[in-house]
């Protein structure tokens, strides 16, 4: 796998289908991090593992080359989802990015609980299973339960929060300038834990039609908060009740941005909220 | 346009977790935190996270100030390890060692503290020293 990844992107440098790869290099020390390949012969320190989600990386690059630099990235299924997410959200022009998909193991994707351990644009490797994250028990635990068990439960897991801005900093498609998290109108400066409500919540909510549950936030938090726990319940409310999920379709909007008045839903079952709204506001 | 990540660890305390410094022609514009760093394993906490804004900001101190009247001066090293020395030097003559205390930084290399602890117990004769790293 790691071989024809490597030939793949000799291949587009050769080619100049792209000036630079992103990817993981394994340098000295055996030490790994990620870094842009810009010759065929620096590609023998490409290596695949560990996943590092590098969507955020690719942006920030995209945003100081000069014009007409085109980079490749070798990409995960949550780093093309991301992506998408980032061309949607006009981050990244299209035309600036190509993807070097490669499918995720299953140990890797039971680690991250992944429905989708794979880029939908697959070059390299054998789509495992995805895994329905509803199903672990650590994540059953934690959204069974009524809104008041709930409520307590997360505010006591949330109470370690020390506000470190991790979840938000390593949050691929997490680009709001100004953040509201840093607004003291929103969140009160110089204290921890964080608010709750205002910390956490305006957080989660203004990635719930965004995040592609590619758990970087889960993994930069120095105190273990289940944060990706967090955003499934509202994945999954938008793949049931809307039948759109982040990061799948680049050309699909999310149904936040849709106008779905203009369509009256006829065969869906339509959140009673959404009536409350056209009888009250006369939408 | 030429992009690097430069390994390194956190100047803020003696934990001292891994830090990627992404260089931009120069340029210090992100941090990140390094998934092979034994002791930060990836995770930051916000002083960590926010790294690279100290390294180019204005109000940065890159030279030492000497106090005058109501403001600062500034100085050279040169001038302003002589001034250091030679208060130091009076202050021990007239009062003894004990009236002199070291603060040492956790932003310094093990050496460097080293050095410093050594100043103050072996030259200043003194027990007073101490670190803000003292976690």
């Amino acid at each position: 796998m790691l071989e024809q990844t490597r030939n793949l992107a000799r291949r587009i440098l050769e080619e100049k289908q792209a000036n630079g790869i992103l990817g993981l290099a394994q340098g000295e020390f055996n030490i790994i991090q990620p870094r842009i390949f810009s010759e065929p012969a620096e590609l023998e320190y490409l290596v695949l593992e560990p996943k590092w989600p590098l969507a955020k990386m690719a942006m920030r690059i995209l945003r100081s080359v000069p014009e007409g630099y085109t980079l490749a990235v070798v990409c995960r299924g949550c780093d093309e989802r991301a992506i998408y997410e980032l061309i949607k959200r006009n981050q990244i022009a299209r035309e600036k990015i190509l993807t070097i998909g490669i499918a995720c193991s299953t140990a890797q994707a039971s680690a991250c609980l992944c429905e989708r351990p794979y880029p939908s644009h697959l070059d390299v490797g054998e789509a495992s299973a995805g895994v329905n994250p509803f199903e672990d028990e650590t994540v059953r635990s934690l959204l069974q339960g009524d809104d008041a068990v709930r409520m307590a439960r997360w505010a006591k897991v949330l109470k370690r929060c020390i506000k470190c801005y991790g979840c938000r900093n390593s949050c691929p498609i997490c680009i709001c300038e100004p953040c509201k998290l840093e607004d003291p109108v929103w969140v009160k400066t110089g204290s921890i834990p964080a608010e709750m409500l205002a910390f956490h919540l305006i957080r989660a909510f203004h990635l719930s039609d965004t995040c592609v549950a590619c758990g970087a936030c889960q993994e930069a938090c120095p105190v273990g908060i289940p944060l990706l726990s967090l955003q499934l319940s509202m994945r999954k409310a938008l793949q049931d009740k809307y039948m759109y999920e982040a990061g799948i379709d680049p050309a699909k909007k999310s149904p936040v941005l849709a106008d779905f008045f203009d369509e009256p839903e006829t065969d869906r079952d339509v959140p009673a909220w959404v009536n409350s709204l056209r009888e009250n506001h006369g939408a | 346009m030429e992009h690097e990540l430069i390994r390194t660890i956190c100047p803020y305390c003696g934990t001292g977790c891994g830090l990627l410094l992404k260089v931009t022609d120069g340029t210090v514009v992100a941090t990140y935190p390094d998934r092979n760093h034994p002791v930060g394993k990836g995770h930051l906490c916000v002083k960590g996270w926010s790294a690279h804004e100290f390294v180019h900001h204005p109000d940065r101190l890159t030279t030492p100030l000497v106090r005058k009247g109501d403001g600062f001066q500034e100085i050279s090293w040169d001038e302003a390890i002589t001034f250091a020395a030679e208060k130091l030097q009076e202050v021990a003559a007239k009062y003894g060692g004990d009236a002199i205390g070291g603060f040492s930084s956790a932003k310094c290399t093990n050496e460097e503290n080293y050095l410093f602890q050594k100043l103050i117990r072996a030259g200043f004769k003194t027990n007073n020293v101490d670190h803000c790293a003292r976690l």
